[in-house]
């Protein structure tokens, strides 16, 4: 049988197999039988309203397309809740929806404590502060510092010190930065499509937080180039003009972009128009001269060290891999690695380091390479940056909050609403 | 169409109609889809207005974007899924033409490429493409299902690899040359018909994208 027939079948039957999921949850029993009929669908994928019969409607909810009762035909049933969504047709509807944003293993799940179920996208997430002037990413979270913390360059209580993170480091009272990543167009030498306005939002919506993020981390990607031409140069320029909206360091990680795609190789290459480019743009103003250095952090009044590793894999050499062996095992209250491409992953860093990120302690790897946003563990994807998505978040930037009583906050911020789209917690 | 496809659409046809008895999700498209691809218009009748834009230009047919005519090219808005306003895995159309031919440029962003996914260009009712990761090209016009017979070309370009989950994959491109001889007989019009369609299957589920609803048109400037 063809190959063109077998995908055929297989969609078909996909299709199938969906309508008939296990996800199928009676549960208004009691009311009508036209709203009892309704509400046995809930939770039964669909592609049209069509499917779900009479006082029913495809919409969207627990992260996906699910039939549901329309509210106004009667009351929710236990364990369910009214909300507004989208149907299939794009028309505006209020459905009953399972209360804990779940169907079957799709949707939130259980929240982990002080998030709430979104009920429409089925990801948990923190509650919007209230009373934000415009709902953007300026409010800190109970068990964070409070709003009055100071902002980078203003003096804390009492203190003498300037908190401050400069190229070479700095002290603060508690760490709080930004995390971009991945920035270039679809297509190579593509420089008429680069992403300006996406990754000039991303900063202008950075610079604007209160408190401000400490520093930025960026996980590559800032061009798609050929190495041997002139726009990788024309693309980093385009990169630091939107860079420029943030008036704090910036700690770029080498991208395999940079390098020339793939798993090239760029450590003593010095021809590589992407590579000298980045290094012209991220590195040497920073005062350094290789694409791989740590930036030590300490808390104002000692109470915690922090290093944060800036790893080059597509620069990966037997001097960068002495480094870092030897910065890991260096004891410090916490440790950060931010490198360009995910654990697992084949690149020229890959096989040195997985052991190295499976015996060494730290606290978050920050990655990209994947335009998208994800987090496992202790790994943290922020990938969208302007690069075309190849996830469900919108493009974006992730900050790192230390908590008051331990451990950081991750946060995903959605640059053109400003909201929190995602978070997570790491020790 | 082969005498052996012939064969086995009785196969399909049967399995999609116990889909549709079911309430299958894709239930009219997937009946109608079963030998060649389906016209998107007659199943979404809402329709978005949109342009694509071409401009004079002849590229080479390689699958990638690097051309001083691709990068001249204005591109599509990002396709979307067209009940949601959530974001999806980035799609974009770009087009040029030259005396022979029409030429559409697609990009698909895709962390997860399969040869189940596809893209699908639309002109009218008469006439549709439809390309996969794994350098497939389908075509129909009429009666007639060949690409070769209808002078449709392809070429592909798939950073990473086509089913299989564990490797980094960021994207393909697929570049299209449609003559214009296939495309309207009677002479290059001004402006024609378009509909863009991206479905990818994830989750055992068909996820759909679209820049248009069946009534975008690309216009030739």
């Amino acid at each position: 049988m063809t190959r063109w027939v077998l995908s055929l079948l297989a969609l078909t039957a996909a299709g199938c197999g969906q309508a008939n999921s296990d996800d199928v949850d009676a549960r208004d029993a009691g009311i009508d039988a036209t709203v009892d009929a309704a509400s046995s669908v809930i939770c039964t994928p669909c592609g049209e309203s069509s499917e779900c019969g009479p006082g029913a409607v495809c919409a969207q909810y627990a992260g996906s397309d699910y039939c549901g009762r329309v509210c106004g035909l009667g009351h929710c049933g236990n364990g369910e809740t009214c909300i507004p969504t989208v149907a299939e047709d794009g028309a505006e509807v209020e459905v009953c929806v399972p209360s804990n944003g779940s169907c079957g293993q799709h949707g939130c799940g259980t929240c982990p404590p002080g998030e709430s179920c979104d009920l429409v996208s089925g990801n948990c997430v923190e509650p919007e502060p209230d009373g934000g002037d415009d709902g953007g990413p300026d409010e800190p979270d109970a068990g964070e510092p409070d709003a009055g913390e100071p902002d980078a360059g203003s003096k804390p209580d009492g203190g003498t010190t300037e908190p401050h993170v400069g190229p070479d480091g700095g002290k603060v009272d508690d760490l709080y930065f930004a995390v971009v990543g991945d920035t270039r167009p679809p297509g190579s030498n593509d420089t008429a499509h680069y992403p300006s306005a996406i990754i000039t939002k991303i900063y202008d919506d950075i610079q604007a937080m209160s408190p401000r993020p400490q520093f930025v981390v960026t996980t590559g990607d800032y061009m798609f180039a050929s190495p041997s031409g002139k726009e990788g140069p024309k693309q980093m320029k385009l990169y630091l003009e939107a860079r420029a909206h943030y008036k704090g360091t910036v700690f770029g990680v080498l991208g395999n972009h940079e390098c020339g795609g793939g798993n090239a190789n760029c450590a003593g290459v010095t021809t590589n128009n992407s590579y000298n480019a980045f290094l012209d743009g991220l590195v040497k103003p920073l005062g350094k001269t290789k694409p791989y250095y740590k930036v030590p952090i300490s808390d104002l009044s000692g109470k915690w060290t922090a290093k944060l590793l800036i790893v080059a894999c597509n620069a990966w050499s037997k001097a960068q891999k002495s480094w870092l062996e030897g910065e890991l095992a260096k004891p410090t209250t916490y440790t950060f690695i931010a490198r360009h491409q995910p654990k697992g992953s084949d690149a020229p860093c890959g096989a040195d380091m997985a052991p190295m990120l499976e015996s060494a302690k730290y606290n978050l790897l920050m990655v990209g390479h994947v335009h998208k946003y994800l987090h496992s563990g202790k790994q943290l994807i922020e990938g969208v940056g302007g690069a075309p998505l190849t996830g469900t978040h919108n493009h974006g930037f992730a900050t790192v909050r230390q908590l008051a009583g331990g451990g950081f906050r991750i946060k995903q911020y959605d640059y053109k609403t400003k909201q929190v789209v995602g978070s997570f917690t790491v020790p | 169409m082969s005498a052996k496809k012939l064969l086995e659409l009785p196969l399909i046809a049967a399995l999609a109609l116990a889909c549709q008895a079911r309430g299958g999700p894709e239930d009219g498209a997937a009946s109608a889809e079963v030998a060649l691809p389906a016209p998107i218009a007659t199943a979404t009748p809402r329709c978005v207005p949109a342009t694509l834009v071409a401009q004079r230009g002849t590229p080479t047919l390689d699958g990638q974007l690097d051309q001083p005519v691709w990068h001249a090219a204005r591109a599509t808005d990002a396709f979307v899924d067209p009940r949601h306003a959530a974001p999806v895995p980035h799609t974009e159309a770009r087009a040029s033409f030259d005396a022979d031919a029409l030429f559409i440029a697609l990009y698909v962003a895709d962390d997860d490429m399969r040869s189940t996914d596809r893209v699908r260009v639309e002109f009218g009712p008469d006439l549709g493409i439809e390309a996969s990761p794994d350098r497939q090209l389908r075509c129909r016009a009429g009666t007639e299902g060949s690409c070769a017979a209808l002078g449709v070309q392809a070429a592909f370009s798939v950073d990473g690899d086509v089913d299989n989950a564990e490797q980094e994959d960021e994207e393909w491109v697929v570049t299209l040359r449609v003559p214009w001889k296939t495309l309207a007989p009677a002479g290059r019009p001004g402006e024609l018909p378009v509909a863009l369609r991206r479905e990818d299957i994830a989750g055992g589920r068909a996820k759909q994208t679209a820049w248009n609803r069946g009534c975008g048109a690309i216009r030739l400037e």
